[in-house]
């Protein structure tokens, strides 16, 4: 559905300093949710605006359906008037000089993007009605959109981008001014509306929640780079770089040697809480050649205890450093060794009341370990 | 966009720059040579400003006025701004609407009526100043005198230097004093320390603001610097250049204004330095606590006579001067009995001449015409300055609407006179309204800018996005937000373009007059009575757009 090419953006920032996109590329599919998730200045809200027309790239390939939008090769460029897209801002871009329902017909009356004949005062009422039920204010027409609450603005833009019916819809981190109660509740409206609806959407953002709930499939951008793509799950559970593991949650990074590896993928490294075993599924033979790597371990992972347990591996000793409560978990930092190590202790199914100076024991189960290279 | 951008910079640009060099080329021109005959270059025009005795002492005299008017205007300004936003004075809110009558009225109008109260043999005072002591002859009260001059100058400088000041005040976060206090700074320390230096730029900006509008003052100096055998260099520039009986002397006129261009330059130069370094200290919040105020106790009965005789001063005894002088075909001085003979014949003799007809018609033209085509260049403008892709294209159109606030209006007037003399425009309403449009712009495009700047670009993304072209956009989403904004700098440049004198005096013949060119006609042939009768009139014209501008302003919190 889209297909993105080599694209590459530079510009020059007021306050100076340079922002750049560097030859990204990625394809997304068919009434595929799509994020390209990142911290501010990733590029991501850059590549947004390049497929939305807004923003001219340096050198790329865009495709969006069967239209080739963009061509630094033909040198072919197709406004945004006439990309197959609707968009929903960040800020909503409500016109405050028009009320809910001019709103929502304003792409329909006056823009072309639903086909090149005027619709009838009756079919654009209809439409509207119909783009507002979707996204539940029907009944709002003749509100002021100056009197909408931020949430109400939400759906006010997610309706005028959708009226025209566009093969592909853009949003550009469309929670983020939401409160959290509402942001999260907003979250499951869009998944479920974009899954009935079948449309393509390409979501930005750089809150990791957000995109690990919402997507079918997620790309991380670094410093205008795309550092990894793949399936939510996965890229939680098997990150295969350090700064994707921290970007999408909390993650022990362990650095160390590896001791050794057999070819089925199980080996033992040599880190600062000691020696640890893990099974990779990844090629072993690399990491047997490389000299440094780290152990990626999510705090969630481990298992803590006050007495020794059963297993036999992976088992250590440590000193606890300090504890916050966060209500589902204890967040304990762990003095193992040379080592700390952060653990997420689960209130609920734990016999332990850590408290600091205590001394525990904790299992890193060797699956939950992702042996990467330390660079 | 760039041709867009390319455009709109030659459309400002171009007269801008026409304006500054046929200036600079009248100062090398012979008499009577022509705006673009090479065939002889002088030095002449700058050697005789050189060498005369007068051009040091008109430096002196302009340097003495504008110094005490903006020192005096300062401290009755700064006076005001206390009393309304840091002391109880009873009413203390209201002041700035009342501010807004003085606005409104022109520095000619109260020149006119202080003379009817002030001049040293028939002035009203004076009779019953005589009267009340006594006295005979003339005086006491001498309004042609400098020091006439200066009080009615800065009288008129307050209420404009009140709302930038008072608007400066009011958008200081007190939070910052109060941060002050609570470590355990006493108030004196706080106003010392924190205060005053954040208001250092907003007060030095304003003075330079002010320094600027203080030279190219005109209509005081020429009313009351006659009599007073007091000139300043816009007078000087003006009766060069049109001179009662003599041959104008435009290249001299263009020394003068050449000097005056130079100092203003460097002038609005170090103006934008201060308001662009002043915006890191004027800090915005939508949420402000009212700072404590400070009790007046007994000085309050001081503090109302102080507001109460500044009004009384700059509006109501010099309106009632020309009311009065208005209403009787033969003057009397004040009484009951006279009121027996009040009659309108003055207003009828004023409305049966020819030439109010022509007068009135060329007014309604020119308002209406200078003020939509200024609205139009300085939205242009203001718009390409905010979304223009390029940081140097955007720096120099904002510079661009800027300049002609640096050039004195004596001196754009003179540009245009010398630029348009011999073209078929010259005699027509249209060489004043090319002015008006010029003239006013900085204002107006600033006023746009900050409009322009409270749109988010991504409600015109958003439109691009729903299908609609770039003039669509315009059309649809930027004209209809902007509406506020056109409404007010359109009556602002109305107001502002029925109550000028410098253009109509300086552009002025028969054919192309103004009521201001009628009123200044009537004046100087000393039909006193008639000059009231248009006075009045023309009062009443201005408050038209005046009053519904002051009722949309506080509509839409512009």
């Amino acid at each position: 559905m889209i297909r993105v090419e080599q694209l590459h953006k530079t510009f020059q920032l007021d306050k100076g300093g340079v922002r750049a996109v560097q030859g990204v590329g990625f394809t997304v599919n068919e009434g595929e949710f799509f994020t390209l998730l990142g911290p501010s200045g990733s590029g991501k809200s850059t590549i947004l605006r390049c497929l939305a027309g807004l923003e001219h790239p340096d050198q790329g390939e865009i495709i969006i359906g069967s239209q080739h939008v963009f061509s630094s090769r033909t040198k072919h460029t197709v406004p945004p008037e006439e990309r197959p897209i609707g968009m929903v801002f960040q800020s909503y871009a409500i016109w405050p000089h028009m009320n809910v329902f001019e709103n929502v017909a304003f792409p329909l009356k006056r823009g072309t993007k639903h086909g090149q004949k005027r619709l009838s005062e009756g079919q654009i009422a209809e439409a509207v009605a119909e783009a507002l039920k979707k996204v539940n204010l029907a009944g709002m027409e003749y509100r002021p959109a100056t009197q909408l609450s931020g949430g109400q603005q939400q759906r006010v833009a997610l309706a005028r981008a959708l009226a025209h019916r566009p093969a592909v819809l853009l949003l550009d981190e469309p929670l983020s001014n939401l409160d959290a109660k509402l942001r999260e509740e907003m979250r499951e409206e869009l998944r479920e509306l974009t899954k009935s609806l079948n449309i393509t959407s390409v979501y930005v953002t750089h809150d990791q929640v957000e995109a690990l709930a919402l997507s079918d499939r997620i790309a991380v951008l670094m410093e205008g780079a795309l550092v990894a793509e793949g399936l939510p799950f996965e890229l939680y559970l098997h990150p295969r770089d350090k700064r994707v593991a921290d970007f999408l949650g909390a993650a022990n990074v362990l650095e160390g040697k590896i001791l050794k590896v057999e070819p089925n993928g199980e080996g033992v490294m040599q880190t600062g809480v000691g020696t640890l075993h893990f099974s990779s599924d990844s090629p072993a033979a690399a990491w047997s050649a490389q000299g440094k790597v780290a152990a990626l371990v999510r705090p969630e992972a481990i298992i803590c205890a006050a007495e020794k347990p059963g297993s036999a591996e992976n088992i250590f000793l440590g000193t606890i450093q300090r504890v916050t409560f966060q209500g589902s978990v204890f967040n304990i930092l762990l003095r193992i060794n040379d080592a700390t190590l952060r653990v997420f202790c689960d209130v609920y199914n734990s016999t332990l009341l850590p408290s600091a100076g205590q001394k525990v024991y904790v299992c890193i189960p060797r699956e939950h370990v992702n042996v990467v290279g330390a660079s | 966009m760039w041709i867009f951008r390319v455009v709109i910079m030659l459309v400002a640009g171009i007269p801008i720059f026409s304006f500054l060099g046929a200036v600079l080329l009248y100062t090398v021109r012979p008499v009577g040579a022509l705006l673009f005959d090479w065939s002889a270059i002088t030095f002449d025009h700058y050697l005789s400003v050189a060498t005369d005795e007068y051009t040091l002492g008109l430096a002196v005299n302009t340097f003495l006025y504008v110094a005490a008017s903006l020192t005096v205007g300062s401290i009755l300004t700064v006076t005001f701004t206390w009393l309304v936003q840091r002391s109880d004075l009873p009413y203390r809110h209201l002041i700035p609407s009342i501010m807004i009558i003085p606005l409104a009225i022109p520095g000619a109008f109260i020149a006119f009526g202080w003379v009817l109260l002030a001049s040293p043999r028939t002035g009203l005072l004076n009779l019953w100043l005589r009267g009340l002591l006594g006295m005979s002859g003339t005086g006491p009260l001498d309004i042609y005198t400098y020091w006439g001059m200066v009080l009615l100058t800065s009288l008129n400088l307050v209420p404009s230097m009140f709302f930038m000041l008072n608007s400066q005040l009011r958008n200081m976060d007190s939070a910052l004093e109060e941060a002050g206090s609570v470590c355990g700074a006493p108030v004196h320390s706080v106003a010392r320390y924190i205060t005053l230096p954040m208001m250092t730029p907003a007060l030095a900006a304003s003075g330079i603001y002010f320094l600027i509008q203080l030279i190219e003052t005109f209509e005081i100096p020429l009313v009351l610097g006659l009599n007073a055998n007091f000139r300043v260099f816009s007078t000087h520039i003006f009766f060069l250049a049109r001179p009662d009986l003599d041959e104008p002397q435009y290249g001299v006129a263009a020394v003068f204004a050449t000097f005056l261009t130079i100092g203003g330059l460097g002038l609005t130069y170090f103006y934008m330095r201060l308001t662009r370094a002043s915006y890191k200290y004027i800090t915005i919040r939508g949420q402000r606590s009212a700072p404590h105020p400070v009790r007046l106790g007994r000085w309050k009965v001081a503090a109302v006579g102080f507001v109460c005789l500044y009004l009384a001063v700059k509006v109501v005894l010099p309106f009632i001067a020309l009311l009065w002088m208005s209403l009787f075909e033969i003057w009397r001085p004040p009484s009951l009995e006279a009121l027996g003979q009040v009659s309108l014949k003055n207003y009828a003799y004023v409305l049966q001449d020819p030439r109010w007809g022509r007068a009135f018609a060329n007014t309604v033209i020119l308002v209406v015409t200078a003020s939509t085509g200024n609205v139009l260049l300085a939205g242009l403008i203001a718009w390409a300055a905010v979304r223009d892709p390029s940081a140097r294209a955007r720096w120099l159109l904002d510079w661009l609407a800027f300049l002609p606030r640096s050039l004195p209006n004596i001196v754009m007037a003179l540009a245009v006179l010398v630029l348009l003399l011999r073209t078929p425009l010259y005699g027509t309403i249209w060489v004043i309204v090319i002015a008006h449009i010029f003239n006013y712009l900085a204002y107006t495009s600033r006023v746009f800018i900050s409009s322009v700047i409270q749109i988010h670009p991504e409600l015109e993304e958003a439109a691009r996005l729903s299908g609609v072209r770039r003039a669509g956009v315009l059309r649809w989403i930027v004209l209809p937000l902007l509406r506020p904004a056109i409404l007010n700098a359109w009556l602002w440049v109305a107001a502002h373009s029925i109550r000028d004198f410098t253009y109509p005096l300086m552009l002025g013949t028969m054919q192309n007059m103004v009521i201001a060119n009628l009123l200044w006609q009537t004046w100087i042939i000393v039909q006193m009575e008639r000059a009231a009768a248009i006075t009045v009139m023309l009062m009443g014209m201005l408050f038209l757009f005046v009053i519904p501008h002051y009722y949309f302003m506080r509509r839409h919190r512009v």
